[in-house]
């Protein structure tokens, strides 16, 4: 699949999913959605790379997922934030801003 | 968290139709959603289906880029490559069991053999914490390690208890143990109260020896399992009961468990008693356990100290000694060495033949990996057609050679597997080969950590050896060349690929057997050996006449009586006496000051101490003079014998009866004269060369002292056994009589090691030399089909049959030739790391490497020879029409 610029940029999307989740339980459309427009389309996401996203982030803890009824009477897999997982996103938040701030920066000074 | 990975990973790998479906049913799920909503937005379902699956990008693309996230996915990739390697050799079975056959024996040869040298070399003391212990030695000036120390400095050790939290002593000796009917000689030690403790080590039965027990010089005594089970049929009721111990009355106390054999491996003392009980002892064996946190130069500082403190004890009693003996004694220090494996004594003997056989099984180990080499080789030759199918059909090349590779791996964890089983036998059979009982039972085959290790890298190199270039042949980009048909210079290569193996082959072989050939030839020039003394019809036995052992002191005129009593026996032509075996007088050596010769320096001599007619009775001739007589006893004037070697190193070109020697230094040279010369005989170690004997009257003797009784008889001297023995024991019930032997035994078991490394070098030459063989053989065999068209043209265009007869044993010889050439200056290189096992051949012995190169060549055209003859009986016709 080609490379679109608007991916989400590596490494940042089990932060964006961590986030979406702290909201409330979703299924994974509802996330890949969620993201979509939050960023109102700037970042499309890869449902290969979701699904994958969905399998590490289960693997270390962070989230967990159950079958439940949607909302069209089907079944399909909700995923929530654990405690652990919010404790990471905090944790990824403010190592993120840190990032923000500092590339903010270094861009600002090199426009002068 | 990893708690997670495991378990969920391990769902996935054994509850794959759930996980799946799981999968299946949440991306359809995502599908659906999406459907949905565009569907919402108005757009019609067959669109917004589509557009949906587009915007996912395929349902099991999906599946299996999450499939292929975890560890588990490379397990899976694993497990289905076992599984698929397993089938594959399944379905070649002769291939498979000829294969791991192969490496079984040459790893299983290899393990036993490195299980011997592991125990021999590292294997510590079934004691506990045996890191802890420290051997005390002491250290002349002039650098003379001896670990026998005096017992005064052990005295003193055992009062410094700074470093040492135990300090123990030992020392061995035989002792007379009554059966009940006849006397035996067993091995017994003694030992200090503090020796179990210091080891931590406790009984198996009742109790061990205590302080108590060294304080009060009880006679009591512990038994070793293999004795308690040999001697009392593993009868509790053993404690308590008193045994006859070298004339006293012991009590046994304790049983030890079976695999503790002592501080020595290789040693097993039958009983162990107290020290000093009953005699003193002058010299010790010294151990100490170090405290916690106690550096050994801390340890050995208080040891010097301990040490100097015992000399100043002993310098009283000094005052007689030279002043440089005394210095040489007084100058001494202490040093520590690692106990934990004790005193390693026993096994030494071994390490170096086992060394030798290790170098020797493994290039058999090398051969035969190469020849398995050749079977893949013609193996994945066959499946070219399957390779390249997979490679076309987009297999990539690294995950097709780690299928090959994963499937000759499981050749070698399975040769390895068998081989393990097999070392066991093997080790048993290496143990009884090689080694006396004492060393048989101080080893066992135990699968520790180092054999397990072993073992594995054995699997890990051989699959290197012989299954890492066939893999990565086989799947080069030539392996597509299958679709062009199979090109001319793939099918050249491949067969250059199996000459290169079988020159390397043939070399690795022409080492090996020329070891083989070193040895055995050795071997036989050390058993055609003249001794010296005709060995045949000569029954030999040590009776224990000295006070030591007897426990009375007798008369010389005891000998006499023995003598006359066992020559009455009908069957016995002669009989004597001697302190030692008539062929290893010499053993034992002496100084001696000889007139003529500078009095400053005495020389060394060997010397046994013999009876009336010794000579005659074994059958070594007088040169000059005559033998000792019944006249020459004591009182009368000192006689002595002399060999010729020291005939013609010390009074060379002069007569040298009437010459006088001396063994008490310079002033003592007229004490002895020489009244005879006698032939030389060859000592017990039979590879050294004969040097200067001297021979003492037995009768000169004051008291009686343990002999050697030599009966010649007419016949059979086994036969005379029952009647010389009742003969002694009417002179006497309770002497002991042990080591009964024929002298030809005797010398046989001097010859014991090397003739076990001539069989066993046999053995692995031979292997060696099949093993080539057959390679040669399926080269060739190969080569000879591959031509068969080529062969017919030729016999069509008037080549007779001896012409391709020719061309198969010129192609075959070539080889072997190549391979010589290779090999020999590789076996002029490696041979010398034989020369202290060799005797009468250099290890690089013309002779031998010649007949070496000529059993190669032999080889090379007995395994040619099927081929070869196949060869000529190409039918031109047939070979042409089959094109």
């Amino acid at each position: 699949m080609p490379e679109e610029a608007g991916d989400v940029v590596q490494g940042t999307l089990d932060m964006l999913i961590l986030k979406t989740l702290a909201l409330e339980p979703m299924h994974g459309y509802g996330i890949a959605k969620h993201i979509e427009q939050i960023s109102r389309g700037v970042f499309q996401v890869n449902a290969g790379s979701l699904f994958v996203a969905f399998k590490r982030l289960q693997r270390a803890g962070w989230i967990q997922g159950e079958w439940r009824e949607s909302e069209n009477n089907r079944r399909a897999k909700y995923y929530s934030l654990t405690p652990r997982g919010r404790k990471q996103l905090g944790e990824e938040k403010a190592l993120w801003d840190k990032q923000a701030a500092a590339i903010a920066r270094i861009l600002a000074a090199s426009e002068r | 968290m990893g708690f997670r990975k495991v378990t969920d990973g391990l769902r996935s790998l054994f509850r794959k139709a759930d996980v799946d479906r799981e999968m299946d049913e949440e991306v359809r799920g995502f599908v659906e959603e999406a459907t949905r909503e565009r569907m919402k937005r108005g757009m019609n379902s067959e669109k917004a289906l589509r557009e949906a699956r587009l915007e996912l990008g395929g349902v099991e693309r999906v599946k299996e880029e999450v499939r292929s996230f975890g560890w588990e996915a490379m397990a899976g990739d694993l497990w289905q490559d076992v599984r698929f390697g397993l089938r594959s050799l399944r379905k070649s079975p002769a291939f498979t069991v000829i294969a791991v056959l192969t490496l079984a024996l040459g790893i299983g040869a290899n393990t036993a053999i490195f299980s011997l040298l592991d125990t021999a070399l590292f294997q510590t003391l079934p004691v506990y914490d045996p890191g802890e212990l420290r051997t005390i030695e002491v250290v002349t000036h002039s650098g003379i390690e001896m670990s026998n120390i005096p017992s005064e400095f052990f005295d003193q050790l055992r009062k410094s208890p700074q470093s040492f939290s135990g300090v123990f002593a030992l020392w061995r000796i035989r002792m007379n143990f009554d059966t009940g009917g006849d006397t035996d000689r067993i091995l017994a030690q003694s030992v200090s109260g503090s020796y179990y403790s210091t080891l931590g080590v406790g009984s198996y039965l009742g109790r061990t020896i205590s302080e108590a027990d060294e304080q009060s010089r009880a006679h009591v005594g512990v038994l070793s399992y293999s004795f308690w089970s040999r001697q009392f049929g593993n009868d509790p009721a053993v404690l308590g009961k008193t045994v006859n111990l070298d004339g006293v009355a012991t009590q046994i106390i304790g049983v030890m468990p079976p695999g503790f054999f002592g501080t020595d491996r290789g040693v097993s003392p039958d009983i162990t008693i107290p020290l000093d009980n009953p005699v003193q002892l002058a010299n010790v064996w010294t151990t100490v356990r170090l405290k916690q946190n106690v550096t050994d130069s801390q340890a050995q500082a208080e040891a010097e100290i301990a040490l100097q403190h015992a000399l100043e004890s002993i310098r009283p009693g000094l005052t007689n000694y030279r002043a440089k003996d005394r210095e040489e004694i007084l100058t001494q220090h202490a040093a520590l060495t690692r106990g934990d494996r004790g005193l390693g004594l026993a096994l030494d003997p071994y390490t170096a033949p086992l060394r030798i056989l290790m170098l020797l099984s493994g290039v058999v180990l090398l051969i035969a990996c190469v020849n398995i080499a050749n079977l893949l080789l013609a193996r994945f030759a066959g499946r070219a057609h399957e390779i390249g199918v997979r490679l076309a059909l987009g297999a990539s090349r690294r995950r097709l050679l780690q299928q090959l590779l994963l499937e000759n791996g499981l050749l070698s964890v399975m040769g390895a597997l068998a081989g393990l089983v097999l070392a066991f036998w093997m080790q048993r059979a290496l143990i009884v080969l090689l080694m006396d009982d004492a060393a048989r039972q101080a080893i066992g085959f135990t699968l520790n950590g180092h054999v397990l290790a072993f073992s594995a890298a054995m699997a890990i190199v051989t699959l290197l050896l012989f299954g890492l270039v066939p893999a990565i042949r086989a799947t080069n980009a030539e392996a597509l060349s299958f679709l062009k048909r199979e090109t001319r210079r793939n099918r050249v290569s491949r067969a250059g690929l199996a000459k290169t193996l079988i020159v390397v082959q043939v070399a690795a072989s022409l080492i090996m057997i020329s070891g083989t050939g070193l040895l055995v030839r050795s071997f036989r020039k050390l058993s055609a050996l003249d001794t010296g003394v005709p060995v045949e019809n000569m029954l030999v036995m040590r009776i224990g006449l000295g006070r030591r052992e007897y426990h009375q002191p007798q008369p010389p005129s005891i000998y006499q009586d023995l003598v006359e009593r066992v020559e009455r026996v009908p069957g016995v032509m002669a009989a004597t006496l001697g302190w030692d075996f008539a062929f290893a007088s010499g053993t034992a050596g002496k100084s001696v000051w000889v007139e003529g010769q500078s009095p400053e320096r005495p020389q060394s001599a060997g010397f046994n101490v013999v009876g009336p007619g010794f000579f005659s009775t074994a059958g070594i001739r007088v040169l000059q003079g005559h033998e000792f007589s019944n006249r020459d006893v004591l009182g009368a004037p000192k006689v002595v014998l002399i060999n010729d070697t020291f005939a013609k190193r010390y009074f060379p070109g002069q007569n040298p009866l009437g010459r006088h020697l001396g063994d008490q230094g310079a002033k003592s040279i007229f004490k002895y004269e020489v009244v005879g010369v006698v032939a030389d005989s060859r000592n017990m170690f039979l590879r050294e060369a004969v040097g200067p004997v001297l021979y003492q009257p037995l009768l000169q003797d004051e008291w009686a002292s343990n002999v050697v009784l030599h009966v010649r008889t007419r016949g059979n001297p086994s036969l005379m056994l029952d009647r010389v023995r009742s003969e002694i024991r009417a002179l006497n019930p309770h002497l002991p009589v042990y080591d009964v032997t024929t002298l030809d035994e005797r010398v046989s078991l001097a010859l014991r090691p090397d003739r076990m490394m001539a069989i066993l070098a046999a053995f692995f030459g031979f292997l060696a030399l099949l093993l080539t063989a057959m390679g040669i053989y399926g080269v060739i065999a190969y080569a000879v089909g591959r031509r068969t068209t080529e062969i017919g043209v030729r016999l069509a265009l008037g080549a007779t049959r001896a012409n391709v007869l020719g061309m198969v044993v010129r192609e075959t010889l070539t080889l072997v030739a190549a391979g010589t050439l290779l090999g020999l200056p590789l076996a002029f290189a490696c041979t010398p790391v034989l020369k202290t096992m060799l005797f009468g051949v250099g290890p690089q012995d013309p002779a031998t490497l010649c007949g070496v190169t000529a059993t190669m060549a032999l080889t090379g055209l007995l395994a040619c020879w099927l081929p070869a003859r196949r060869a000529t009986r190409v039918d031109p016709m047939v070979a042409l029409r089959h094109e």
